[in-house]
Order: structure tokens, then sequence, then C-alpha cells
């Protein structure tokens, strides 16, 4: 075996099968992708090469477009001030040896395992205008006049918040769980050696968990960052055609419609997709910045790769 | 040693590049085949199609293709059905990557045109001399019609308008409306009345488009409209008659005559409400139907039909429609079973429209005693039509459906004015 593993040949022989379909499945279609998105194309017919227009068009389409980045943007930022905060509070809370923890820990990571189409029709109920749940619990505590019931989603200034607060419910228990492994995997010693010193709940939280937490953390923050980027499903079922006037648009949402029906433009809605990866690659890259400047960034920069 | 193995390892990085790109450009060729189908061997045809699941002609299109299945023994039809607005997607891929079926479902006019652009359709005309022709009413297949050849075939006609719920009409005293004044004036009393006077859905953009564009043919004039359209001489969004539409609209909508959740309830829920009395009229399309007959509805055997109201000065007649034979079935180029797709296509559609929802264009048709009133009421209302115009979404081409449909959302939800309402439709003329 261990003959085996000293033989580059023999290493690079069974990594093959995976980097072949590694290459097939992201890498090429990467480059076509890149290739579509120079072109004024259907997806049928004639090809023609229009350069770096589909971009230009992009970058001035204050209409659709820019806004749909900038409440993607949005979406990043609530799952990464709300969300995460949230789910390490929950985290802390449940590691502190609460009773049935095991029972709560399930709890809270149901709706991850749910399918979007199932999560997205319980907020419609929970939002529907007449007589949904949110409309009637307002209605029964006096807050809503029950003539005028509220179209959460049919509102330009209230459907943006309205579809975020599923998705940052639905990945909470996601994120709890990273961090409660995480936290679990923390040798009790250094609790103990806490405890005896005296050190509060907030006090261990903040010496202790949340700074041996710090890989999980990044791990963490990379997934919601870069999953909020590329939120779509909970989004289409809730909105159907991207909300009042497209004030709930997200970037891919849009995309799908840009390049497919109605508006059948490959090149277009590629050039859509290469922005959207060149974003999720410049958020990654920010993400590990950032936690590596934290690190001191002594111990780590040696032997990184980037990519 | 060292130095030779990086060496070789890099070679293999780069071999298998070339070979995963190699291995996807054959992926798309592959895929044609060759067969040969002698004429007295069984062959297969497969057909994709929409009406599935809870779709209205879902059980009229499963027993036309069982009965074609048992009367030709040498065609086996095997189908796939897709949903809907998943289908308008997918189907695309599948005719550019030629992975598409035999036969398979689309819409005429704008939608399939890259389809015939991009020569994946095989022309019928050949198939059709056998006297098809002359079972047709004239013109059930211009939407069909690409460059004077014929591509598909359609089934049946659709026609949009207010659906009526009398009972609604009747406790609020008001009167079933022939024009705009008596159209205001029934609304008005309808919402006194504590009920909203029309639903509708702008969450899904063609729904709202549906009644927006019934109102433009009255508005307007359906010849007009037509030529608009087509983007041919005589015909302009900035006509005014366009802009006197757009107004009239915001009227319904700042009176509250349109309901005001509109943005947040889809077409479903929609024919629900109006399902449960809670509405007076819904702009919808005959396919409708079959579901407000439904039992449990309250409008189950006394739904009224009108279409939209004429409007005093308005270009449009009483008899000017929207709709059309839209919907139909066409014959993928790459099929190896022409003769054999084109017998099953001529079947499909002469019989779906004996069983399904659909209006005639068949003269052969006799419609059943058991035909929902409404249903009768459409048809007659219909024949002495004078022109037509189709939903707009499927007529337009791609881009332009966007414009209009994003211009048309952004308008009704209060975001841009009715004047930048028409610069934006002014995009979609060349």
């Amino acid at each position: 075996m261990e003959r085996v593993m000293k033989d580059k040949k023999a290493i690079a022989l069974f990594l093959l099968p995976a980097l072949i379909l590694f290459t097939l499945i992201i890498i090429v279609p990467l480059f076509m992708s890149l290739y579509y998105s120079v072109l004024d194309w259907n997806g049928i017919g004639e090809r023609v090469f229009v350069g770096f227009s589909n971009y230009s068009e992009l970058l001035a389409d204050t209409s659709r477009f820019l806004p749909a980045v900038r409440n993607t943007f949005i979406f990043a930022a609530a799952s990464l001030f709300i969300q995460l905060p949230f789910s390490l509070f929950l985290a802390l809370v449940l590691a502190s040896r609460v009773k049935g923890e095991r029972f709560f820990v399930t709890v809270y990571f149901i709706p991850v395992v749910l399918s979007a189409v199932v999560i997205g029709q319980l907020w419609l109920r929970i939002y529907y205008p007449r007589g949904g749940l949110l409309n009637t619990l307002l209605t029964a505590l006096g807050w809503m006049d029950p003539t005028q019931p509220k179209a959460w989603l049919g509102d330009i200034s209230s459907v943006l918040p309205a579809v975020m607060v599923p998705i940052l419910w639905q990945y909470v228990g996601y994120h709890m769980l990273l961090y409660y492994s995480g936290i679990k995997s923390i040798s009790p010693d250094i609790y103990e050696a806490a405890r005896i010193d005296g050190a509060g709940f907030w006090q261990t939280a903040f010496r202790i968990t949340i700074p041996l937490l710090k890989p999980i953390l990044q791990v963490s923050v990379t997934f919601c960052v870069v999953g909020s980027m590329k939120v779509f499903d909970l989004v289409k079922v809730m909105l159907s055609d991207g909300g009042p006037a497209g004030a709930g648009e997200v970037i891919t949402t849009l995309m799908v419609r840009r390049m497919f029906y109605p508006s059948n433009r490959y090149g277009y809605g590629s050039a859509m997709a290469i922005i959207l990866i060149f974003l999720c690659v410049v958020l990654y890259q920010a993400v590990g910045i950032v936690f590596r400047e934290r690190d001191g960034g002594k111990e780590r920069k040696r032997g990184r790769l980037r990519g | 040693m060292k130095k030779r193995n990086i060496r070789f390892l890099a070679t293999l990085l780069a071999l298998t590049l070339c070979f995963a790109f190699v291995l996807s450009g054959c992926a798309e060729d592959t895929s044609g085949g060759s067969g040969s189908g002698g004429s007295d061997e069984k062959v297969t045809l497969r057909f994709w199609h929409i009406w599935g699941g809870q779709d209205a002609n879902a059980a009229a299109a499963k027993q036309v293709v069982e009965e074609f299945n048992a009367s030709h023994a040498n065609i086996k039809v095997e189908v796939e059905t897709f949903e809907n607005e998943a289908y308008k997607t997918m189907i695309r891929t599948a005719v550019s990557g030629d992975e598409v079926a035999d036969v398979f479902s689309t819409w005429g006019a704008g939608f399939s045109r890259p389809f015939y652009d991009a020569g994946k359709l095989l022309k019928l005309d050949d198939y059709l001399k056998d006297g098809t022709l002359n079972k047709l009413y004239g013109g059930a297949l211009s939407y069909f019609l690409y460059d004077g050849g014929t591509y598909g075939m359609t089934f049946g006609r659709n026609v949009s308008g207010f659906f009526v719920n009398p009972d609604v009409f009747e406790s609020a005293g008001a009167k079933v409306p022939a024009t705009w004044v008596e159209l205001i004036d029934a609304c008005a009393k309808i919402q006194a009345n504590g009920s909203i006077p029309i639903i509708t859905s702008s969450k899904e953009r063609w729904v709202m488009g549906m009644l927006f564009e019934g109102m433009v043919t009255k508005a307007v004039g359906a010849e007009t409209v037509n030529k608009t359209l087509n983007k041919e001489a005589g015909g302009s969004y900035g006509d005014p008659k366009f802009r006197e539409a757009i107004d009239r609209l915001s009227e319904l909508i700042s009176n509250g005559y349109i309901n005001s959740d509109m943005g947040a309830i889809d077409r479903n829920e929609a024919r629900e409400s109006f399902k449960n009395g809670e509405a007076g009229l819904y702009y919808m399309g005959s396919w409708e139907v079959s579901s407000l007959e439904e039992d449990g509805s309250t409008v189950q055997g006394k739904a009224d039909w009108i279409p939209f109201p004429t409007i005093p000065g308005g270009g449009g007649k009483a008899t000017d429609f929207n709709g059309g034979s839209i919907d139909g079935i066409v014959v993928s180029a790459n099929s190896k079973y022409p003769e054999q797709a084109a017998t099953f296509v001529k079947y499909f559609c002469e019989n779906m429209e004996r069983v399904g929802d659909y209006m005639p264009v068949w003269n052969t048709t006799e419609l059943g005693a058991n035909t929902p009133a409404v249903f009768n009421k459409m048809i007659d209302a219909t024949k002495n039509a004078t022109d037509y115009v189709i939903w707009w979404d499927t007529f337009l081409a791609g881009d332009d459906v966007t414009t209009y449909q994003d211009a048309l959302d952004n308008f009704v939800n209060g975001v841009i004015t009715a004047d930048a309402f028409v610069e934006e439709l002014k995009k979609i003329q060349p």
C-alpha cells in the first residue's frame, strides 16, 4: 500500500476519473459560457459575434439588472449580519448542555432538508393577502385594518424583505449545525479551565469559543456569501416573474428569464452568468483575505493555493 | 526522477483537458443516429406535450393517444408530459440540441419562429393534401405558416374575455356591461356592494397582459393592433388610441376596480377567488371553462361570458376578439418517421378537439350535448367575429416580449408613467 502511495503515476491514474469529470462538468461549461457571452445568439439560430456589447448593455441596465445585483447584495448582507449571528447564538446556547439538546438541533435543521418548493408554498400561505397567517395575526393584534389587508409579496416596498425572511429562516439550521459541531469538537478541558477561572457564558463565548471556531466561521461565511449570490429557488417559487416591477428580482432569476423564455437571449444571459461567477470568485477571495488578516496572516500564507 | 514525475503529471492534466473538450464536442453530434424505417415495421414515435397532470386537457390528450395506438397497429406513440412554464424553457434547449421528440407541442407565431428559422421543423404541406385542409375552417393554421409553408397543426381555437358571475352582479344590482360606461357603472356598484369588480393577477405577467390586450383591441381596433404587432405600416404604438387604452387601465386600477392584491396572487388564486364568488368579472381564456364548471364552484353551470366592452370613440368593433389558434403540435425535422408522425399529428388534432376543451376549427367536430352553456355562449359570440388579435406574448418574439411585459408591469405598479409606457412600447418597433 505504501509503495502505491509513493508512486506518483499511480496517484495520477487514480485522480484521473475525478479530474475528467471536473473538467467536463465545470471547466468546459465555464469556457463555453465565456464564449457564448460575446455572442448575439437566441440559442438555436445563427451566432453573431458582438464583442463585449452584452456586458456594456448589462452594466447600463438600470431598470432590471443593476437593481437585481443590488437585491442580491442585500440578500448577502442580510445573511451575513442577521442569519449568521443568530445561528451562532443558537449554537452557543445549544452546545452549553441545554436539556433536549439533540431534539432542538434536529428541529432547527428540519427546514434545511425540506425542498424549496415546499417552503415556498408554506410561506406563500403565510403571506397570502386574504386570510393568510401573517395578516390574520396582525389583524387579531389590532395592528392592521382588516378591510385593507397587506399584499406582502405584491407591494414594491415589502416584497424583498418578505422573500428574504424564508431564505434566512431556512438556512439558520444549516449554519447552526456547522457551529454546533465545531463547538463540540473544542476540548472540554479548555471550558473547564475557563469555568475554574470564573468565566461566565458570554465571556466563554467571546474569549474561547468564537476564536477557536474561526476556521468553521470562515467556511460558514463563505457558504453564506457565495450561497446568497446564487439564491434562486425560493425567489422563483414565491415570485414567479420577479415580483412587482421586478422589485424582488435577483441575478439568477433575471438570468433565467433573459436567457430562456421569454427573451431567448442566450448570449446576454451567459454574460450575466459570467458576471455572477466573477462576483462569487471575488467574494470568496475577499472572505479568505478578511479571515487571513484576522489570523495575523503568517503561518497560513505559505503554501495556500489561490483559486 | 522527481522532475519527470511532474512533467508526467502536467502532460496528463493537459491531455485530460483536451480530451474533455473533444468529448463534449462529440456529445452534440452523436444523438442523430441512423434508422431504417420499413413501412410494415412497427415504429415508435415519441410525443412531448404539456397536457398532463392537472391540466384541463389532460384526460382528453390521454384518450386521443390511446385511441390512436389502438387503431394504428404499425405505430406506437409514447408520451411524455411537462409543466407548461418549465416546458417553454426546456423545449428550446431540446430543439437546439436535436434531442427533441418526433412530435411535440408548441405555440405558433413568434414562439416557434426560431425553430423554423433554424430548420428544425418538418414542413407538413405534402401530408395535408389528402383533404385534411378541407376539414379545417379558413385561417385555422395561420399561426403555423412560415414563409408560405405549413409547419404545425392546431386542434382548436381559444378566445379571451370576461367570465361573469351573475350572482355578484345581481346582488349589486349591476347590469352585465356591453360598453365602457356600463363597465365602469357595474364596477362601481359591485365595489359598493363589497365584492371585487375585476379579479386578475399581475404576479404572473401574462395574466395582466391579457386584460390589457383585450382593452387595447377595443380602443385601437384589431386590424391596427395586428399591423402594429406585425411591425407593418399603418400601425404604431405612438397612436393616441394606445395611450387611451393605457389611461383606461389606469382608471380601473386607481378606482380600485381591479383587486389591489393582484401583485401577490397568481392566476390559479385569482380563478379560485372567482369560483368562490368573491369577484364579478374574471378576464381569461376559454380554456378556463372546465375549471369553472368543476364541482364546488359557485359559478358552475351559470357563469356568463362577454368580450371586453366597446370603448366610446375606440377603433375596435364589438366583434373584434382576442385569441386564435396558437396552441399546436409540430414534427421535428430530425424525426426518422416523418410520414407516421404526420399521420399522428393529423389524427391527434382532429380528435383532440372532439374531446378537449377548445373551440372548433375543424368543421367535422360536433359538440356534445353536455357542453357547458358558457362554452356555447363563447362559440355563438365569436361566430360573427370580424377579426382576432392573438395574445401579444405569443405573437411577439424574444426580447420584444420582455420589453412589453416589463413595461406593463412597471406601469401597473406605478413605477413608470403612461407616457413612459408608450415610449417603452415604441422600442418594440424596428
